[in-house]
């Protein structure tokens, strides 16, 4: 459903990734791994079509994304993606709720409906309490389990995420990735994360290894 | 302390010396406008001259000066908010130096001499323009009324050069301290962490002091009109008046915060899409970032509408028409022009400030599918929310200060009273749109802000 094909990108003198071949299927939950600077955030934002590479494609239901003009990918990624980064991607002036309900309304849906919807997803995600709270003043792992209410929030069919749990413990940790996971399994809705973390990888279908820009190796669980 | 302050300074940024330069540029022309004023002080008091009144009558002289020195708000506040831009690079810079050891005064100094130094650069640099601008001016008046800093000695046919240096001393001292005061302030955040996690206070409520500064003000306003009437000799009042101008003024701009405020709080509860939230979230989490922007917007506008009753009845010939009269008007516009496009300048700092505060949001919002189409919609309607309610408080102010006049005068038509209400609604549009021009002229500036690599900082 999601493939990226012989796809270079470099930024300046640096190759970020080299010739990289991935293919990632309907409902997978895949980790990509490797060490620092092997290019595994470049390769999240190739998928989820935030950066262009320089040849190569990107594919979404067979469709090229890469190819696409700025707007057209904006829509591509409003329409079917989700995203969750280490931390601090909540709008630090609105409140967990109003962030959850924030692409619903960037879709257009109504005030009240979209707030229903954003408090629901708090709930299942067990942060209803902090519903009227700034990121400011949340834990750095509820602020993790509001994002990942708000990127599942539209019914995304691919959740692309960064590192969500590098900034947290372990126990945290382990708690956003179960919710995330739950919730993606339940809804057959694909997740790409990037991690570091063994524990993290260990939840995952599948596990892509990056070295130097390439697939080093992919280990199916 | 200085031995690292030049090395620092070696090490300044592009971003940096850009804000030194403009730091400077502001310093230099609030200088020369303090220089003007003063220069006034020079003057004799005589009354014949039709055209030079404005610099020699008793009654007016005051009326100019204060002009002047209200024409610095705009320059100062232009001072103010460059220091806060690229702050968060140089409080990082500052956060550095704590960690390597210093104490929290002496990066307090560091950062006081930083901006003083600016300061301290461009108020020569306006003295020096203000000095041959003054001797060629006495140079070409000399020989007719010497309506410039030359004391005119009616009847004695020669006059004496005077330069008021005491005072352009007193000018260039009072920028530099101004300077050196903000750049204390700026440092008062900085904490020895390399994270620098600075979270905004809230407000909370209004503080007395600026209602105070309102009910002062306007206290002395009304108390000076009626000191003129008890001292037609040295016209006290004059000075009076002036004095709760500017006090009142300044009261009104501190006031600005809490409308601001208000304003994005409703917006906020009643938004409909997720641009208008956005926004006025965003106002409501920073009034004052706002306010110091918009004050000086405010207070050309309040002072634009204010000076509609003067000129209806002038135009509608209630009061003779004099060119006298034609000129001061054209020259108050013009004052106010120039007003408008120094806060001109200020807002587009601010918006600068604003999208480097809010870039990190931007970017996360344009990686999951926010068009950046939807994103310059938002900084256009924080600029409505805010600009909105300023401009129309201080239009509806500046027609209600001096109704007072239409008392005093019976007009021939009603059009006299109807022009200083559509000269207040032209002047609140066009502090409005200023506000917007400026908010759309960003939107180049926001798809950088927005791009993925800006993912990658905190
Ligand atoms: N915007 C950019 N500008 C310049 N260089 C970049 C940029 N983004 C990535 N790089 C470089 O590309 C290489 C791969 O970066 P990337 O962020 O993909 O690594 P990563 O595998 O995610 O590392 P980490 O685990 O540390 O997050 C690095 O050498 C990095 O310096
Ligand atoms: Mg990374």
């Amino acid at each position: 459903m999601l493939e990226a094909r012989g796809v270079h990108k470099a930024f300046g003198p640096t190759r970020a990734l080299r010739g990289l071949t991935v293919e990632i299927g309907e409902g997978e939950i895949v980790a990509v791994t490797g060490p620092s600077g092997s290019g595994k955030s470049t390769l999240l934002h190739c998928l989820a079509g935030i950066l262009r590479p320089e040849t190569g494609e990107i594919r979404f239901d067979g469709r090229r994304i890469d190819s696409l003009g700025d707007a057209a990918r904006t829509t591509v990624r409003r329409e079917n993606f989700g995203v969750v980064f280490q931390f601090g991607q909540l709008v630090p002036e609105l409140s967990a709720l109003e962030n959850v309900a924030l692409p619903l309304m960037f879709n257009r849906h109504g005030r009240e409906e979209s707030m229903l919807t954003a408090r629901s997803w708090l709930e299942r995600l067990g942060v209803e309490d902090c519903a009227g709270l700034r990121p400011g003043e949340l834990s750095g792992g509820q602020a993790q389990r509001v994002a990942v209410a708000r990127a599942l929030v539209t019914g995304p069919r691919v959740v692309f995420a960064d590192e969500p749990t590098g900034a947290l413990d372990s126990l945290a940790g382990e708690r956003v990735m179960d919710e995330l996971t739950g919730t993606a399994r339940e809804s057959r809705t694909t997740l790409v994360i990037v991690t570091h973390d063994n524990r993290v990888a260990a939840y995952a279908d599948r596990e892509i290894v990056l070295r130097d820009g390439t697939v080093a190796s992919a280990v199916t669980a | 302390m200085i031995g690292i302050a030049r090395m620092l300074e070696r090490g300044r940024s592009r971003r940096e010396r850009v804000r030194g330069r403009l730091m400077a540029a502001g310093a230099a022309l609030a200088t020369f406008l303090l220089c003007a004023a003063a220069n006034l002080t020079a003057f004799e008091i005589d009354e014949h001259h039709d055209y030079y009144s404005v610099f020699t009558d008793g009654m007016m002289r005051p009326g100019t000066m204060t002009a002047l020195v209200l024409l610095t708000a705009p320059a100062l506040a232009f001072v103010y908010q460059v220091s806060r831009l690229a702050a968060a690079t140089r409080q990082r810079r500052l956060a550095a130096l704590r960690l390597a050891g210093a104490t929290p005064g002496e990066t307090r100094l560091l950062g006081a001499y930083e901006t003083g130094r600016s300061a301290l650069l461009g108020a020569l640099a306006g003295a020096a323009v203000y000095l041959p601008v003054n001797l060629a001016a006495q140079w070409i008046f000399n020989e007719r009324v010497s309506p410039l800093p030359v004391p005119y000695v009616p009847g004695a046919g020669s006059s004496v050069p005077a330069v008021p240096l005491p005072l352009v001393a007193a000018a260039i001292v009072l920028v530099t301290a101004g300077g050196v005061l903000s750049g204390l302030a700026a440092g008062r955040h900085v904490v020895a962490s390399p994270l620098e996690v600075v979270r905004r206070a809230r407000l909370t409520r209004p503080r007395a002091l600026d209602l105070l500064l309102v009910v002062a003000g306007a206290g002395l306003v009304f108390a000076g009109f009626n000191v003129v009437e008890m001292d037609p000799i040295w016209r006290s009042g004059v000075y009076v008046i002036g004095a709760g101008a500017c006090v009142l003024v300044f009261g009104l701009v501190l006031a600005t915060t809490w409308v601001i405020r208000a304003a994005a709080r409703s917006a906020g509860r009643r938004a409909g899409s997720a641009e208008t939230l956005l926004s006025a979230r965003m106002v409501e989490a920073d009034p004052r970032a706002w306010a110091r922007a918009l004050s000086v917007v405010g207070l050309t506008v309040f002072l634009g509408s204010a000076a509609g009753w003067a000129q209806t009845f002038v135009l509608f010939d209630v009061w003779s028409v004099s060119t006298f009269r034609m000129v001061i008007y054209v020259l108050v516009d013009l004052a106010l022009l120039g007003a408008m496009v120094t806060s001109a300048a200020a807002l587009v700092v601010h918006q600068a400030e604003e999208l480097l505060d809010h870039r990190r949001s931007f970017a996360s919002l344009a990686a999951s599918g926010v068009p950046i189409a939807s994103l310059g919609r938002v900084l256009t309607r924080q600029a409505l929310i805010a600009a909105l309610p300023v401009c129309l408080v201080a239009g509806a102010a500046g027609v209600a200060a001096l109704s007072w006049i239409s008392f005093s005068a019976t007009p021939t038509t009603a059009w006299a009273y109807v022009y200083p209400f559509l000269r207040a609604a032209v002047v609140t549009a066009l502090g409005v749109a200023a506000a917007v021009l400026v908010s759309r002229a960003a939107r180049p500036v926001l798809r950088r802000a927005a791009a993925p690599g800006e993912l990658r900082f905190e």
